[in-house]
């Protein structure tokens, strides 16, 4: 693959052209968020185009970017400014732990094709925030919103019709203070959110391991400074989060509660002399799975300690870019436990290059090799755009990659190091050896605009996954305890080929209202059974019709439409017949709709939202032994007052 | 009783003749307040435990950018017909969106939708606090026709056709009757809602 890789560097002779939106980057405005009533981040995905996610909960998303990962291997970047927040752990990545409140995102950048940003290889997809620059002077934002799903028993609770209380899904709260001048700026912001565990199916295991309530909670302090000094930008970010949570930990099918928290510190940002710059980036963060009172003491006793350190260098001129840089992660388990090496150091070292030889094309190309003792990884990619005409753009984008495990930092990695849950029984059988897993990836897209009303895209990709390592579990169900229980045998040598198509339409009726037509299909192709089963979790086809309707200026209406196919979940195939079709191993396919409305008050100092989500009430659900989600309202409004005092 | 498509039908007729002869009015620039004596005209699964008091109906209501904008609450009484029913308090708390035709002899005739919040409060000793209380969202379509007696001053009838989103759908069919007045709006509520 590597040779692959070689050779279209070499052939390849068309090029990216920068200026030119590329249709593999999708930007979501904070206009889009507010069109579609997000209340939580973990919402902004149900807006990107090749993404496909899955909740359990109602709350929390797992998501895999563009046929790129399984849900079980997310581990997507995520940043807020430049700032890589490290959300993970075991595999999982809760974007509400994010310390930002949702009236605060400027846009998001999503990145769904392998390359090098900011000094990481995104391999499974890039999630960056980009919060609002504040005015100069101070100024002060706060929002709330409330969920609530409807299926109450309601008075008859009180007769023999009476059904479980599903209530309300959550309720969130924030507020925050900006300050500015033309050479700084201060954010600072609370966050208090809570999410409840309302479906009958999630209650029932959840009251077995819980003490208390079916509420999760989830407090967040966010600062970030950023001064222009010493011949750039500068920020330094503080971020603490708190949550008491129900964490799905998928060795055990069975949500722990956790008392998950989250402490970052960091600084990044840049010199600039001339041509030359330099980037930097340091931060220091603990996500630790801490004690949560719960009746059998299951205890992670884990967290995770991790220091960032990244620095490169780059020169700038009018048809190139090229940066060098080299990085240091250094992930250390925080356990009352004995383990081979608490340490998992990597270092690396790449280089990217952006030619821009016409205002028409260019390419991108870069280099990156991990270093983990003394195992050497090599990542590349290459990826190019060209407009053709006015109306036309090809964009190309082919990567290569290996991974070892150090590199997934996951539970397997940890448990390899030997650590375990003592208070849960959890019986993970291991491979001898894992070898780095190889991953080739191919993106073609183009994307047709007839005029400024009508825009087109097609695309096609293709992966090959090689000497991957997957999990075999079938989960027994317990009718007494109503929770799962599996053994976990970790299969190597792993391999698929998965091939995805995708189009999609864009068209303004007018300045008024617009309409974006958008469809992912996947299909895989020759690979083993298990990783194979892995990918079945995905629908095959994903539609989604998303309309947008703003009569005045103040007042806007949207209307979603989504379709997904079946998706079959093997590992639930016992647990079917033992909970007597409670938990299902085929999920059926969905048809949503949802319908939004937003009005601005007082000179857009107040907006408030209506949102219904499932609108016809049909069965809405992504997992087996997840919720099924009935017709949602959320009612929020956001409060601003910008530059009061300059 | 009332079919479901009869109503939008008629919705979608209020609003088309609305939209052809407008009345002209500001977005915000007036308030209307509306109080009624309100009574269910339906029986549901409900009706076979809990028996219904006379109740009341509160409407502010104002022009939008299309149609007009309703916020109101509807409050009854329930009373259990055995002990095991505990007597409940109803609130109903709605914003709706319709359109107003004019008749001649300044009749009124609006139809619109609404989306609400139906609270229930019981009344027991035996329950704890959080039993006390259940709520539940509800949509459904509101008809009313007015008369201008004075110069601002209205008579009304109107009907509230609901359904409340319990596991078990209740549908609710409220008749109220009462006086609206309509008062222009002071500048600063003007400003606040623009």
């Amino acid at each position: 693959m590597k040779y692959i890789l070689i050779f279209i560097l070499i052939f390849q002779n068309y090029l990216f052209a920068q200026q030119n939106p590329d249709p593999a980057v999708q930007i979501i405005t904070e206009e889009m968020i507010k069109q579609s009533g997000i209340t939580s981040a973990a919402e902004i995905l149900s807006l990107a185009d090749r993404w496909n996610t899955i909740t359990i909960d109602g709350s929390t998303n797992f998501f895999s970017a563009n046929n790129l990962s399984t849900y079980s291997r997310q581990n997507a970047i995520v940043m807020i400014d430049g700032e890589e927040i490290n959300i993970g752990i075991f595999d999982v990545q809760n974007l509400n732990l994010l310390p930002l409140t949702i009236n605060q995102i400027d846009y998001v950048e999503l990145l769904s094709t392998p390359q090098i940003y900011n000094g990481k290889f995104i391999q499974n997809g890039l999630i960056h925030i980009h919060t609002k620059t504040p005015g100069k002077g101070l100024s002060f934002h706060a929002a709330g919103s409330v969920g609530d799903e409807t299926g109450d028993p309601g008075p008859l609770v009180f007769t023999k019709e009476s059904t479980p209380n599903v209530d309300k899904l959550s309720q969130t709260y924030s507020a925050g203070i900006n300050a500015a001048s033309d050479e700084w700026q201060l954010k600072g912001s609370i966050k208090h959110e809570e999410y409840f565990e309302t479906d009958p199916a999630i209650n029932d295991r959840i009251s077995f391991l819980n003490k208390d309530d079916n509420k999760t909670k989830d407090v967040s302090y966010f600062i970030n400074l950023g001064i222009k000094a010493f011949n750039g930008n500068h920020r330094f970010t503080g971020a603490v989060t708190s949550n008491d949570d129900y964490f799905f930990f998928a060795p055990s099918g069975n949500e722990i509660p956790v008392k998950q928290q989250l402490r970052h510190l960091g600084i990044n940002g840049n010199f600039l002399f001339s041509k030359i710059g330099v980037n930097y980036a340091a931060s220091l963060s603990v996500n630790e799975l801490g004690y949560l009172n719960n009746s059998h003491s299951v205890n992670f006793d884990f967290g995770e300690q991790q220091l960032l350190f990244n620095a490169e260098i780059f020169y700038r001129a009018d048809y190139l870019k090229a940066a060098v840089g080299t990085g240091f992660q250094r992930s250390t388990a925080v356990t009352s436990q004995n383990l081979i090496d608490k340490n998992n150091e990597l270092r690396n070292l790449y280089g990217r290059i952006d030619l821009f030889p016409s205002e028409n094309i260019s390419q991108s190309f870069g280099m990156f090799v991990s270093k983990y003792y003394d195992e050497k990884n090599l990542k590349g990619f290459i990826s190019s755009l060209w407009k053709i005409n006015r109306g036309s753009i090809i964009s190309t984008a082919f990567s290569f990659s290996e991974i070892n495990l150090a590199e997934e930092n996951n539970f397997i990695y940890w448990r390899r190091q030997g650590y375990r849950i003592d208070s849960l029984n959890v019986n993970m059988e291991l491979p001898g050896n894992f070898n780095a897993k190889k991953i080739f990836t191919a993106d073609l897209n183009y994307r047709f605009t007839i005029d400024s009303l009508v825009s087109m895209d097609i695309g096609t990709n293709f992966r090959s996954f090689s000497d991957f390592y997957a999990e075999r579990q079938y989960f027994q169900y317990d009718t007494t305890t109503s929770t799962f229980n599996s053994a976990t045998d970790v299969y190597s040598n792993q391999y698929l080929k998965v091939l995805g198509a995708s189009a999609g339409i864009n068209f303004s009726l007018s300045k008024k209202s617009s309409v974006k037509i958008f469809y992912n299909y996947r299909k895989n192709l020759n690979g083993s059974n298990l990783l194979k089963q892995e990918w079945e979790k995905f629908p095959e086809h994903n539609v989604s019709l998303r309309i947008n309707f703003n009569p005045f200026d103040n007042f806007g209406i949207a209307a979603g439409l989504k379709y997904f196919s079946s998706m079959l979940w093997y590992n639930y195939i016992y647990s079917e017949y033992q909970s007597r079709a409670k938990y299902k191993t085929k999920i059926k396919p969905g048809l949503l709709a949802e319908l939004s409305s937003g009005l601005w008050m007082w000179n857009k100092k107040i907006w408030i939202n209506v949102l219904l989500r499932n609108l016809f009430n049909e069965p809405e659900q992504y997992h087996p032994a997840g919720a099924d989600l009935d017709l949602r309202l959320y009612l929020q409004a956001h409060l601003y007052f910008n530059s009061v005092l300059e | 009783m009332i079919k479901n498509g009869a109503a939008i039908a008629i919705i979608i007729l209020i609003s088309a003749f609305a939209e052809i002869y407008p009345q002209k009015e500001m977005p915000f620039s007036t308030f209307k307040i509306e109080m009624n004596i309100s009574t269910p005209f339906n029986k549901n699964y409900t009706s076979n435990f809990w028996e219904y008091q006379r109740g009341y109906k509160f409407v502010f209501e104002t022009p939008f950018y299309f149609g007009k904008l309703q916020f109101g609450m509807i409050a009854m009484p329930y009373t259990g017909k055995e002990d095991l029913y505990p007597d409940f308090r109803e609130k109903y708390v709605f914003a709706g969106i319709g359109d107003e035709i004019k008749f001649p002899l300044n009749f009124f005739l609006y139809s619109g939708i609404e989306l609400g919040h139906f609270m229930m409060n019981f009344d027991s000793n035996e329950l704890s606090e959080y039993e006390k209380n259940e709520s539940e969202f509800s949509a459904g379509v509101n008809f009313r026709l007015s008369n201008e007696v004075i110069n601002n001053l209205f008579l009304s009838v109107s009907s509230d056709i609901t359904v409340l989103f319990t596991k078990k759908k209740l549908k609710y069919y409220y008749l109220s009757g009462g006086l609206a007045y309509k008062f222009d709006s002071p500048k600063w509520l003007k400003d606040f809602f623009n």
